[in-house]
């Protein structure tokens, strides 16, 4: 029982881990502010997920699941939060797309509708 | 076994430190770094868990909830701040409010 309960632990630390360590590679990596919000978001909410299952399964205690449980509803709606605010800020503050960029529909939006 | 994965895990997560200090240095844009601060909030977090999993306590896991909110918080005010500013190459638009 307990090693199985050692695997399961080392297997949720390690995703969770290359999760954010992928999540952080991306904001060095990607050539946009854009681009670099996507991986910084998922990526590092993905990662807090499996750390903090893996927390939970190797302490075992209540406790520990209760306070993993809260962590995990307030990023799951912070995160995602954060990012589209942030993301809809820069773009109202003309911050250029890559110039790889297909697309730009919030400002096609926008056209029909000047802002308030 | 765990204690093996919670060193590499720390150096992994100092890994990422490292990059997001250097996106927060380098960003060209403001909102760079501030989402490289929040990637480094969340670094953070991802530290404090392991200390809980190293010390086997739950009390750890409170310090990881306070860190979620403030960075959470900081991206908030400073995405309020670059929406306020709104300094692009050319002027704003012809807006009476201003």
């Amino acid at each position: 029982m307990d090693a199985i309960r050692e695997i399961a632990t080392v297997v949720l630390l390690v995703s969770g881990l290359s999760f954010m360590l992928i999540g952080a590679w991306g904001t060095v990596r990607l050539p946009d502010a854009y681009h670099r919000l996507h991986a910084a978001s998922k990526c590092s909410t993905l990662g807090l997920l499996g750390l903090l299952f893996g927390a939970v399964v190797h302490i075992g205690t209540a406790a520990a699941l209760s306070k993993a449980l809260l962590t995990l509803v307030f990023t799951f709606v912070a995160a995602p939060v954060g990012s589209h605010m942030l993301a809809r800020s820069a773009h109202a503050a003309g911050l250029e797309q890559w110039d790889r960029t297909l697309s730009d529909e919030l400002a096609e939006d926008q056209g029909d509708h000047p802002e308030d | 076994m765990v204690a093996v994965v919670v060193e590499a895990g720390i150096v992994a997560v100092v890994v990422g430190i490292g990059m997001t200090l250097y996106r927060m240095v380098k960003g060209p844009h403001v909102a760079d770094r501030v989402l490289a601060g929040d990637v480094l909030s969340l670094q953070v977090v991802a530290l404090v868990i392991l200390l809980a999993v190293d010390q086997r306590r739950a009390v750890s896991l409170d310090v990881a909830l306070l860190v979620a909110i403030v960075g959470f918080a900081s991206t908030l005010a400073f995405a309020q701040y670059i929406g306020a500013t709104r300094s692009g190459p050319q002027p704003p638009d012809e807006g009476e409010g201003g």
